[in-house]
């Protein structure tokens, strides 16, 4: 497979390097932000039972790493 | 004598209640209990990425199909506005449940603390002294707040008569009871208090 450097190849690039970004900046803020509320961090739903945080923290970045890989591909 | 005191300095710090359990909490103050919104709250939300999630997985297996409707120029910007708006919409969707996890009611033995909170664009906090409750009504309708254990709370306050809404609370007899006792005993406490000192 080769690569290249078509402009919407280069759009694609930025779009997921800011998304990650974005990513990071968002769990780091989270953090800070739940360090002050020390309550349990789980939640109860309906269908999966107790869902903490950071099971949807990892799905997050689940998501945002698929879409990413997939447009890339697109692209190609 | 020093280190003595600094060991006492440091006690004092680990026995005191103070920001325990969430910013703002008072050195005397306890939390009876908290509570998110209801999970149902984030069912619309979860239906429609489940929508945007099989039809993107629809678009990459019929992908070559797709890709000869039309000229290479147009896909090109499709893809460009529709991975755009795709990648905004799944940022925007888990925002949404950060928010949901962020937001939070607390009941304590003084007050009652609402805190409503986003990553980045909300952040609101309102406190109501259980001494100036002087209503509490649960409204509980529909097939599914019944079936699913979920209502509104209305507490109305004494001195302005104002009303405050909380929307789906789950095992709202639960916590309309709780706050009805830590307001009845908050009471108690302080009408005793000016007994005692005198």
């Amino acid at each position: 497979m080769t690569i290249t450097l078509t402009p919407t190849f280069l759009y694609v690039t930025g779009l997921n390097a800011l998304s990650i970004i974005f990513f990071i900046i968002t769990v780091t803020k989270l953090r800070r932000l739940l360090k002050f509320l020390t309550l349990e961090e789980s939640s109860y739903t309906l269908l999966f039972g107790y869902i903490g945080v950071r099971t949807y923290v990892y799905m997050y970045a689940f998501s945002i790493l698929t879409f990413a890989v997939l447009l890339w591909l697109i692209t190609l | 004598m020093e280190k003595a005191e600094q060991i006492d300095q440091i006690d004092q710090i680990i026995e005191s209640n103070k920001d325990r359990h969430f910013r703002g909490q008072a050195h005397e103050e306890h939390v009876l209990a908290f509570c998110r919104k209801h999970s149902t709250s984030l069912f619309y939300e979860f239906f429609i990425f489940g929508i945007t999630v099989a039809l993107i997985t629809l678009f990459m297996v019929n992908f070559r199909a797709i890709a000869d409707i039309f000229t290479p120029g147009l896909l090109h910007l499709l893809m460009l506005v529709v991975g755009t708006m795709l990648t905004y919409y799944i940022h925007r969707f888990f925002l949404v449940l950060l928010r949901h996890y962020l937001t939070v009611i607390i009941i304590t033995d003084i007050r009652i603390l609402t805190i409503t909170r986003s990553v980045y664009f909300v952040n609101e906090k309102e406190s109501v002294d259980l001494t100036t409750i002087r209503d509490v009504h649960k409204y509980q309708s529909g097939l599914l707040e019944n079936m699913f254990n979920y209502g509104n709370l209305k507490i109305t306050l004494g001195t302005s008569a104002t009303c405050i809404e909380m929307s789906s609370i789950p095992n709202p007899e639960f916590h309309l009871r709780l706050i009805n006792k830590a307001k009845q005993q908050y009471m108690e406490m302080k009408q005793e208090k000016p007994l005692e000192d005198g």
